[in-house]
């Protein structure tokens, strides 16, 4: 089983050739498609690498919660309803809540794809 | 020969004649290994194994009925399980069938867009991961000037080979930036088994209007895919090889 460190330095690995970014870009807080230039492709490419360098599966949907946010029962005019926050916890545990409940009424599910959030997928995928 | 080419694998969908077989031919000269596809003509699939074989590369063959809805999904199920790394993919599989819009049947209908452009866009998506890995992929689309003309009677035809140049150009914006391109080259009149099913006197009619006067032969639509596969700069294109058919109408 990896450590935190070396999961950390593997996502960090993947974000860099994936994006082809930076080292020192790859902050923690850094969100993937705002502050690293990823476009939906890059996501594959990600998912790619991460499958590899944790011998991991990992369905598309666990990074795309498309299904949560185009359900008009849990977002109503680009706003997340209640329910919607619930079916956010319930499947996208490693997802940052404190960010969400901050901003439920401007809400941009792509500020929530940062580095320490793949980590944090990561960790609770190999029960870290 | 072009070296970046020799050693790559290429999934050619429809190898078994026709346009599909003289693309095999042409990329095994290249040194690129194959994955042949073919529906029925087995005959046919194993001639072509045989000369690539020659040619001096890996081959592997595969059978689809792509007019399934599954069967797209599980060829390249089955290539991926032999841990095949895809890079160029060429999806020549054709149906046509030619009857009036009011009698067209509705599974006939499903069928041609099933293997036209529905089998294309499951395969890109299946293989596209195996390019990304690579940083490089090549995906071809056999397309047709019936995309940007109505052809009396090819409806069905018509609308899958529309929407194959619509789906190359979207795909070609979104995979850009990974070092993938996707084109379709569109041909007038090839010489094949489909064209002679138009029967000798529409064929004559076509020829008479070709400004070349004379049908393409599949090594020459080859040519174009071996082109699409050196050239890294063209992407989103649809390349007419019809002999300058377009420009006389
Ligand atoms: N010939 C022309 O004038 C012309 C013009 C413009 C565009 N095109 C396009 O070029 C491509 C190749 O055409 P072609 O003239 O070489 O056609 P062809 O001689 O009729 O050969 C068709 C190929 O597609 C395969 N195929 C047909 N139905 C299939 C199905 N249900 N599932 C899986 N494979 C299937 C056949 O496999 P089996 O033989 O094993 O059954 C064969 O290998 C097609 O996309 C066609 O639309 C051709």
């Amino acid at each position: 089983m990896p450590t935190n460190a070396e999961i950390k330095d593997q996502v960090r690995e993947a974000l860099i050739e994936a994006l082809g970014v930076d080292d020192e870009e790859v902050t923690d807080d850094a969100i993937l498609t705002k502050d690293l230039g990823a476009e939906s492709i890059d996501f594959l490419d990600i998912i790619f690498r991460l499958e590899k360098a944790f011998q991991i599966k990992i369905p598309k949907d666990d990074f795309f919660p498309q299904s949560i946010l185009t359900n008009r029962e849990y977002v109503e005019n680009g706003k997340l309803k209640p329910a919607g926050f619930e079916a956010l916890q319930s499947h996208y545990p490693y997802l940052d809540f404190d960010r969400i409940r901050e901003k439920v009424d401007s809400f941009d599910m792509q500020d929530l794809f940062t580095v320490s959030m793949i980590e944090g997928y990561v960790k609770q995928r190999l029960g870290v | 020969m072009d070296s970046n080419l020799i050693g790559k694998w290429a999934l050619v969908t429809g190898a078994s004649r026709g346009i599909g077989a003289a693309i095999a031919h042409r990329l095994a000269a290249e040194g690129v290994n194959l994955a042949l596809h073919y529906r029925s003509h087995r005959t046919g699939i194993e001639e072509v194994e045989k000369t690539c074989s020659k040619a001096g590369v890996e081959t592997m063959v595969f059978q689809a009925d792509l007019s399934e809805p599954s069967e797209a999904a599980k060829l390249a199920d089955s290539i991926l399980d032999r841990d095949l790394s895809i890079q160029i993919l060429v999806n020549n599989a054709g149906l046509s069938q030619a009857a009036p819009l009011w009698s067209f049947k509705g599974e006939d209908w499903n069928r041609i867009q099933n293997v036209n452009l529905e089998s294309p866009r499951v395969l890109i998506q299946k293989l596209l991961p195996t390019m990304l890995r690579g940083r490089w992929g090549r995906i071809i689309n056999l397309s047709s000037v019936l995309s940007t003309w109505g052809g009396r009677g090819n409806s069905a035809y018509c609308v899958s080979k529309a929407g194959i140049n619509g789906l190359t150009r979207a795909v070609a914006l979104e995979v850009g930036r990974k070092g993938i391109t996707a084109n379709a080259i569109a041909p007038g009149l090839v010489e094949t088994d489909m064209a002679a099913e138009m029967g000798d006197e529409m064929m004559k009619q076509i020829i008479s209007r070709t400004p070349l006067n004379r049908a393409a032969k599949g090594e020459e639509i080859a040519e174009a895919v071996v082109f699409l596969c050196r050239c890294g700069y063209v992407t989103g294109e649809v390349l007419y090889i019809d002999g300058g058919l377009r420009q006389s109408f």
